[in-house]
């Protein structure tokens, strides 16, 4: 089984299944709305009907953010605690929807549909919650400990050096270092997942341990696949960057183009979310089968 | 821009000089200033102990009318001694957690002697004039057998040792870098009956705080510095002499005129850069790794002294030296010293944030407020830190852009001046002491916010108040009458009542005391508000009128008035309770602006009308004057705003909180 195939097929896979993808986009939409409403509630009041609303049209203005913050940090900050809620309650929402996303990239010539999707959902849910918080766990102690090493291995990289130069080299070597295993380990809860929904079985700890197995086994080719698709969505994303950029958001009009942009590019990062399921199903199948 | 090393000719043609015999180099032909402190030091550096041996004549000179008994004399490394100093109790718990292992440092006088060869060294004790720390030893004072009269100078020789401090706080090594700033026994101002807030004759000479910097008499420094051989020397003055020691040493000899303090770094790794402007060579001594930055120095330096010269008076020294501090020294960074300054950059920070200018312009135009104009900075620090971010405002924002000098990222920006008010304007307890306060006695982060950017701020509302022509006018005439001299506050209020009448009359009233008793002695804010807008259409009359001596009763369809008018007003209000006049902008919908006066006396204002046309919006301090107004976006009211702005940042947190939650999905 080969990376690129995988990749190939992720691609195909994704694009087939566009209608799961606008429902996927459709929740995120929703689950970021209500606080949006309420990021803009807080601005509007804020803001008030004082002429300083027009200094923020070409960019933020310093002494308009400033003072707002200044009156109305508290609005804010509850908009921002509340962020950190949601944050944590779209995981636990994807957790359900991951089930569905399973199922119906599993079924390849069974056309899309709401029930299937749901039934999905409903199947796996509890064993994805076991495994939710069977790797949560585990993320949190290898992060915390990593870092802790980390940390004591930077101190000592960087004390009495001579030059910045040393600590920001230092401190990228540290970050890649720190972020591999945390990416590995999210890779094994994917394909943990991808596992108990081909093979139907209920102990997630076994599950686990299966995926755990596989990864460290065919461990070049699930990173090549990795690195492979994520070079997506940063081509995706430099495109919307450069847009961004290219556009600003300057007047009714360019807000609206921006709309529409920032709305695509998040429908390209649901599509991501899938194209990566699909991606590494294909590879988990394919290298099983040629074992 | 030409930029060469000039390391191995500069050093080979100094030591030729010193060879064939080149004496003492005069600096001005003329003494510039009293020169009552001068000090002839001879100092070696122990790079293997990090200690400093030193040996020090000073010659003091009494130009008060008093017999003076006592000297009083500063020693500032004491402050690093230990936990028990008041500079490291005032700075914190933190302080002196960062102070690594054998990175303490202190200073001994080991002797002192008059010329006559009298031992005064038993004589010497520690005291603590400014509080009842009995274990600090940042102040000693020495009792005379015979009293220095009037117009008499004394001459003491004194002997030192000094360990130098990890750089944790403006002085300090840092392996092979160091920085040594107030590091030999210095000798405290006294002030005459009059001078200042002197009721009689005293001596100025307050303990080392850890947010209080320096006082100082002017003199002349002839110091010569002993350093290992390969180590590239930098210092307040010019160089008079490198001499080869034969041990492996070199002594750098530096020449200063007319100067209150002598400061001096010396390094083997320093890329020893120079460039010209006018009479004023300019020296960089950078860290190898940051060289590509040397170029933001210079154009920095040379933007600030063309200001300076054009806009308060001649920078009389003939160079100026831009120290770069080593990484891991960077506390030593962001200080002023006569003719040389410490700056600071960073590796791969690029010209988007412009730290290493600000800091540049901010050091330099101290060499003006603190150096040439020495007020005392440990009571007065707004006088210097104040004027001093004053002018840095104004040259930060003329050379790099008013909305974009310090900060100019894609989206978001930020010109020196708003940042400096932003400092002021969003500190939570802007009236927990009023600017004029000794450096030393502010709380909580006062000292910061007040000394430097309110002040800069209300310098800044009086500049816009009074026209800058003015400002420049005053600041010229403050400037010419106190450089080299210790002014006070009252000395710069008095050039403002003298000037700001010349120009405008009694415009602003008899002087312009009202306006220094709210910003500089009171602790109010100012704070101006424009309320509501109101537009109510005025309804035609009805009932009965006289007409041609006839009652009628009017029909209110057929005697409508065919054209509409509004009753409209406009209402400012005053939270804060600072006093100043300002003007309200009433822009009404068919473009027509009317500008009303407002004094600012009562608390709130209405402006009335009666027109076809409503009132569209309105604006308080309409031309920004009232940089110290601490909330802004108060300032105005439109009947129509746009909600654009609203939509664009609602949509963009829309967008980044999708993304989160897109991300959080691949962990779920």
């Amino acid at each position: 089984m080969s990376v690129l195939r995988a990749f190939v097929t992720g691609i195909k896979r994704a694009t087939t299944e566009f209608r799961m993808v606008l429902l996927l986009y459709v929740i995120n939409l929703l689950a970021a709305l209500g606080l949006a409403l309420a990021f803009r509630s807080a601005l509007e009041s804020g803001l008030g009907t004082s002429l300083a609303r027009s200094e923020l049209m070409d960019g933020i203005s310093y002494p308009v953010l400033q003072e707002f913050l200044g009156q109305h940090m508290e609005e804010v900050s509850v908009v921002f605690r509340q962020m950190v809620w949601l944050t944590l309650l779209y995981m636990l929402v994807n957790t359900v929807l991951a089930g569905g996303i399973l199922t119906t990239i599993r079924d390849k010539d069974v056309r899309f549909s709401l029930r299937e999707f749901f039934t999905g959902c409903g199947t796996y849910f509890f064993r994805f919650l076991r495994l939710f918080f069977l790797f949560g766990i585990l993320l949190i102690v290898l992060a915390s400990v990593w870092a802790i090493v980390l940390g004591v291995l930077f101190d000592a990289f960087v004390t009495d050096g001579t030059s910045e130069v040393t600590w920001i080299i230092a401190f990228v070597i540290m970050m890649v270092l720190f972020l591999l295993p945390i990416m590995i380990l999210i890779l094994v809860a994917d394909y943990a997942k991808i596992s108990a929904v081909l093979s139907n079985t209920h102990s997630m700890l076994k599950t686990a341990w299966r995926s755990t197995k596989f990864v460290f086994r065919h461990f070049f080719q699930v990173i090549g696949l990795q690195f492979l698709m994520l070079l997506v969505p940063i081509a995706l994303f430099a495109i919307y960057l450069w847009l961004d950029l290219s556009i600003g958001m300057t007047s009714i009009g360019t807000i609206w183009l921006m709309l529409f942009f920032q709305q695509l590019f998040i429908l390209t990062r649901v599509w991501s979310r899938v194209f990566f399921f699909s991606g590494e199903l294909e590879l988990y199948e394919g290298l099983q089968i040629s074992q | 821009m030409r930029m060469k090393s000039k390391i191995i000719p500069f050093s080979i043609a100094l030591v030729f000089c010193s060879a064939v015999g080149f004496g003492r180099q005069v600096i001005f032909n003329e003494p510039l200033s009293p020169r009552i402190a001068n000090y002839k030091i001879s100092v070696k550096l122990d790079t293997e102990e990090k200690m400093l041996t030193g040996t020090e004549t000073l010659t003091w000179r009494n130009t008060s009318t008093d017999a003076i008994r006592e000297l009083q004399f500063h020693l500032y490394l004491n402050a690093f001694k230990n936990t028990e100093s008041t500079f490291i109790k005032e700075a914190g718990e933190g302080m002196s957690e960062r102070v690594p292992k054998g990175g303490w440092g202190w200073i001994d006088v080991t002797s002192m002697k008059t010329a006559e060869g009298e031992d005064l060294t038993s004589r010497i004790e520690f005291i603590h004039p400014d509080d009842d720390n009995e274990k600090d030893q940042t102040v000693i004072r020495v009792l005379l057998t015979k009293p220095v009269r009037p117009k008499q100078s004394i001459r003491l020789n004194i002997d030192f040792t000094a360990k130098l401090p990890r750089a944790f706080r403006r002085t300090g090594y840092y392996q092979n870098y160091y920085f040594i700033a107030q590091w030999f026994p210095k000798i405290g101002v006294y002030e005459a009956a009059g001078q200042r807030y002197a009721v009689k004759g005293q001596w100025n000479c307050h303990q080392y705080h850890a947010s209080t910097e320096f006082y100082a008499d002017y003199g002349v420094y002839d110091v010569d510095m002993t350093v290992p051989k390969d180590f590239v020397v930098g210092a307040t003055g010019i160089v008079q002499s490198v001499k080869d020691n034969g041990d492996g040493t070199k002594t750098v000899s530096h020449h200063a005129e007319d100067v209150h303090d002598f400061a001096w770094t010396a390094s083997p790794t320093y890329v020893d850069l120079t460039e010209q402007w006018r009479h004023v060579k300019i020296r960089v001594l950078m860290q190898p790794q940051r060289v590509h930055q040397a170029v933001r120095y210079f154009q920095a330096a040379k933007a600030a002294l063309e200001y300076f010269d054009k806009y308060v008076g001649l920078y009389p020294y003939p160079n100026l030296t831009v120290v770069d501090p080593a990484y891991g020294a960077m506390s030593a960074g962001g200080m002023e010293y006569p003719t040389l300054i410490t700056a600071g950059s960073f590796w791969g920070i690029g010209t988007s944030l412009k730290f290493a200018e600000l800091v540049t312009v901010h050091e330099f135009g101290h060499n003006y407020w603190y150096g040439l104009v020495g007020n005392n900075e440990f009571e007065e620090a707004w006088l210097d830190e104040g004027f001093n971010q004053y002018y840095e405002t104004r040259i930060m924002n003329e050379t790099y852009g008013s909305k974009a000098s310090v900060l100019d990222l894609p989206g978001l920006q930020g010109g020196d001046l708003e940042v400096t008010r932003g400092g002021y304007s969003g500190m939570g307890n802007p009236k927990i002491a009023p600017t004029f306060t000794r450096a030393w006695e502010f709380r909580q982060g006062g000292y910061g916010n007040l000394t430097y950017n309110k002040t800069a701020v209300f310098m800044t509302t009086l500049e816009r108040m009074i026209g800058r022509p003015v400002m420049d006018t005053l600041m010229k005439t403050y400037f010419n009458r106190w450089k080299f001299k210790h002014p006070c506050a009252r000395d710069f209020l008095a050039v403002v009542n003298e000037i700001v009448p010349k120009f405008h009359g009694n415009k602003f009233g008899k002087d312009l005391n009202w306006y220094f008793d709210q910003v500089l002695y009171g602790t109010d804010i100012c704070d101006y508000e424009l309320r509501y807008i109101e537009n109510t259409e005025v309804r035609p009359i009805q009932g009965v009128v006289e007409r041609e001596g006839k009652k009628v009763t009017l029909d209110e369809k057929k005697d409508t008035v065919v054209k509409k008018l509004y009753d409209s007003r406009a209402v400012a209000f005053r939270l804060g309770e600072i006093k100043l006049p300002t003007s309200v902008l009433v822009h009404f919908d068919d473009g027509e602006e009317v500008r009303e006066q407002w004094d600012g006396q009562s608390r709130w204002a209405e402006f009335k009308y009666r027109r076809p046309e409503k009132i569209l919006w309105a604006k308080v301090d309409p031309d920004t004057v009232l940089i110290i107004d601490i909330n802004w976006n108060n300032n105005s009211k439109t009947t129509e705003p746009t909600t654009a702005p609203i939509w664009k940042y609602t949509l963009k947190f829309l967008f980044w909180l999708q993304n989160v939650l897109q991300l959080a999905a691949t962990v779920g």
